[in-house]
C-alpha cells in the first residue's frame, strides 16, 4: 500500500509541475509568485504524504491535524499566489504564445457550424432530461428494493462455530432455537452451563451477545458475537468496559438502568439496548433452566429528565417564535447543541432511518428519545408536510450556524458546481442506502459526521470529514446540510412524496366528479 | 473598468476555495464508503 502512495505522490508532482510550467508560460512571474506556489503546491503534496502514511500506520488523528494544518495553509497561500498574480502581474497575450498551443486553444469552425442547425431546442432538450429523471428515479428505487431484499435475506451468522472456537475443549449442544441456548459441557446434578443468544437494537442497528450463565445461577461474561453499531458508539463502550458490570450477577436480578446497572454516558441508547438483552438472556435462563420464580421488576417505561427534555426541544420546532426569533433562536440552538448533541448524541442519521425501513426499532419503553425524534418525525412529516427536524432540532445545524456567523458564510460555488449539487446529494444518498441496504448493517453506509463531533471520537476517515464540512461552514451557509447531509435528502424526498400522493389523490378526485 | 475586473478575480479566488471544500468532502465521502466497505467485508 505504502509503494501506491509514493506512485500517487509522484504522479501529483508530475502534475504540479506540469502546471507550474504551463503557468509561468501565460503569466510573468516574479520571484515573490514562485516563491508563493512552490511553496504552496509543496504544502499540499507534503499534506497528503503525512495524512497517507499516518493514516497507513493507523493514526488517523495525526493524519487529520497534518491535513488541516500543512494542507489547509497550501491551499490558502496557493490561492492567495494566484490572486496576487492575476491582480498585479501580467498576462502574456495569446498571440505570443507559440502556435502549436494557440491551435489547440482555438475552435475548429468546421466543429461550430455543424453543431447549430442539429442543436434541439430548449423545450426538447427539458422533455429529454425530464425522461432521462424519471427513469433514474425509477432505476434507483428499484435498485433499493431489490438491494434491501437481498440484505434481509441474508442468513445470521453461525454464532455455534464462533462459540465452538471460544470453547474448543468443551462440549456444545443447542438445546433452544427461540432464542437459541447452548449447553456448555457436562451437566453436574441436573443444572447445566448456558449460553444464550440475544440481539438488541443498537443506535446503529442490531447487536448479538451471548451470555454466559454458569450452574450458580450467575453470569460469568458476555460475549459480543455481532455487531452492526456505529464505531464511535461501540469504541465508547468497549473503553468504559461496559460488559464486565454484568459478571456475578444473578439471572434474578432487575438490570435496569440507572438502578443496578450503569449506563455509558454518549452511548445511551446502545448500553440501554445491551442492557435489555442481557436482561432478556438471564430473565429467559432463570424461568427455563433454573425453574427459579420470576423477582425482578417489571421493564418499566424510561421517562425521565432527558426524555421531557427532548420531548420540550421537539415540541419548541412548531413555533417559528423558539427557533427563528432573537435571542430564543440563539437560546433554543444552544439548547439542541447542548442536549440533542453533546449530552445524549441522538441525532437522526441515515443509519436510523435505513434501520427503520430495515425493520430495525428498538422498544419504546427503553428508547423513547428514539421514537419521539425518529419517528416523531417522520410522522410529523406524513401528517402536516413540515420537517421540523432539519434546520431546528439538528444539533449539527445549530453548530454549522454558529460557524457561519463567524466565518461569514457568504461566499458560493461556480454555477456548474451548484446545479450539479443536487444530483450529488441524490446520488449520495441512494449510494448510502445501497451499501445499508446490502450489509444489512446501518453504520456501514451511514458517513455523517454528527456521531463522531458530539463523542469527540472517530474512525479513520471521519477524522477528516468533520473539520472539512465545519470548515466549510466558515464559508457557505449550513454547507453539509445543503450539500451533503443524506438524512436531510431523505427526509426532503419524504415530504416530496407525500405532496405528490395528495396532488394525485386530488386530481383523481376531481376528474372523478 | 479596472474595478470590475478586481472583483470578477476576487470572487473567483473565492470560488476556487469553495470549490475545492466541496469537491474534497465529496471525495472523502467515496473514501468513507470504500473504508467502512473494506471493514464491513473484513468482519464477514
Amino acid at each position: 500500500m505504502i509503494d501506491f502512495t509514493w506512485y500517487i505522490l509522484g504522479g501529483l508532482t508530475g502534475a504540479s509541475a506540469i502546471f507550474l510550467w504551463r503557468y509561468a508560460q501565460r503569466h510573468q512571474l516574479n520571484w515573490l509568485a514562485w516563491c508563493g506556489l512552490i511553496s504552496g503546491l509543496f504544502l499540499i503534496l507534503f499534506s497528503i504524504a503525512w495524512a497517507a502514511g499516518s493514516f497507513l500506520e493507523g493514526v488517523s488523528r495525526a493524519a487529520s491535524m497534518g491535513l488541516l494544518l500543512f494542507g489547509l495553509s497550501g491551499i490558502v497561500l496557493l490561492i492567495l499566489t494566484l490572486r496576487y498574480v492575476d491582480l498585479k502581474l501580467k498576462r502574456i497575450p495569446v498571440s505570443t504564445l507559440s502556435p502549436e498551443s494557440e491551435a489547440k486553444t482555438a475552435i475548429p469552425i468546421s466543429k461550430t457550424t455543424s453543431i447549430e442547425p442539429d442543436r434541439p431546442t430548449a423545450e426538447k432538450q427539458s422533455v429529454r432530461k425530464n425522461r432521462l429523471n424519471g427513469r433514474l428515479n425509477y432505476f434507483a428505487y428499484a435498485t433499493l428494493v431489490v438491494a434491501l431484499v437481498f440484505g434481509l435475506s441474508t442468513t445470521d451468522k453461525d454464532y455455534e462455530s464462533m462459540i465452538r472456537a471460544k470453547f474448543p475443549q468443551e462440549k456444545l449442544v443447542q438445546i433452544n432455537n427461540d432464542p437459541i441456548v447452548f449447553e456448555l459441557g457436562e451437566k453436574s446434578k441436573g443444572i447445566g452451563n448456558y449460553i444464550v443468544i440475544a440481539k438488541g437494537q443498537g443506535y446503529g442497528g442490531p447487536f448479538v451477545i451471548g451470555v454466559r450463565i454458569m450452574d450458580d445461577a450467575t453470569i460469568h461474561e458476555v460475549m459480543l458475537l455481532d455487531n452492526r453499531e456505529t464505531p464511535a458508539f461501540r469504541k465508547k463502550v468497549e473503553e468504559a468496559n461496559f460488559p464486565a458490570q454484568f459478571e456475578g450477577k444473578r439471572v434474578t436480578d432487575d438490570f435496569l438502568a440507572g438502578e443496578d446497572i450503569d449506563i455509558v454516558s454518549g452511548a445511551t441508547i446502545s448500553t440501554m439496548a445491551g442492557t435489555q438483552a442481557i436482561r432478556s438472556a438471564a430473565h429467559t435462563a432463570a424461568r427455563q433452566y433454573f425453574k427459579l420464580e420470576p423477582q425482578w421488576k417489571k421493564d418499566p417505561w424510561s421517562v425521565g429528565p432527558d426524555e421531557v427534555l427532548i420531548l420540550i426541544l421537539f415540541v419548541l420546532a412548531f413555533f417559528p417564535v423558539a427557533y427563528k426569533k432573537k435571542p430564543w433562536r440563539y437560546l433554543y440552538m444552544a439548547a439542541t447543541i447542548g442536549v440533542v448533541g453533546f449530552y445524549l448524541n441522538a441525532a437522526i442519521s441515515i443509519g436510523s432511518l435505513s434501520g427503520l425501513v430495515m425493520g430495525f426499532v428498538p422498544g419504546i419503553r427503553t428508547h423513547l428519545i428514539w421514537w419521539i425524534l425518529v419517528i416523531g418525525t417522520i410522522t410529523v412529516i406524513l401528517i402536516t408536510g413540515k420537517n421540523v427536524y432539519c434546520f431546528r432540532i439538528c444539533p449539527f445545524y445549530g453548530v454549522q450556524y454558529i460557524l457561519g456567523k463567524i466565518g461569514g458564510g457568504r461566499l458560493s460555488m461556480s454555477t456548474d458546481l451548484l446545479r450539479r449539487s443536487k444530483t450529488t446529494a441524490n446520488f449520495l444518498l441512494w449510494l448510502s442506502m445501497m451499501t445499508i441496504f446490502l450489509s444489512a448493517h446501518p453504520a456501514v453506509g451511514s458517513y455523517e459526521p454528527f456521531a463522531m463531533m458530539f463523542s469527540l471520537d472517530g474512525i479513520g476517515i471521519q477524522w477528516f470529514l468533520l473539520p472539512l464540512s465545519l470548515i466549510g461552514s466558515l464559508f457557505m451557509s449550513s454547507f453539509w446540510c445543503r450539500f451533503f447531509c443524506p438524512c436531510g435528502r431523505a427526509l426532503t424526498i419524504l415530504r416530496q412524496f407525500r405532496k405528490k400522493t395528495i396532488s394525485t389523490i386530488r386530481e383523481r378526485q376531481a376528474l372523478d366528479k | 473598468m479596472n474595478d470590475q475586473k478586481k472583483k470578477s478575480d476576487h470572487v473567483s479566488g473565492e470560488k476556487i476555495l469553495v470549490n475545492t471544500l466541496y469537491v474534497v468532502t465529496i471525495l472523502l465521502i467515496f473514501g468513507f464508503f470504500l473504508q467502512s466497505i473494506t471493514d464491513a467485508i473484513g468482519l464477514q
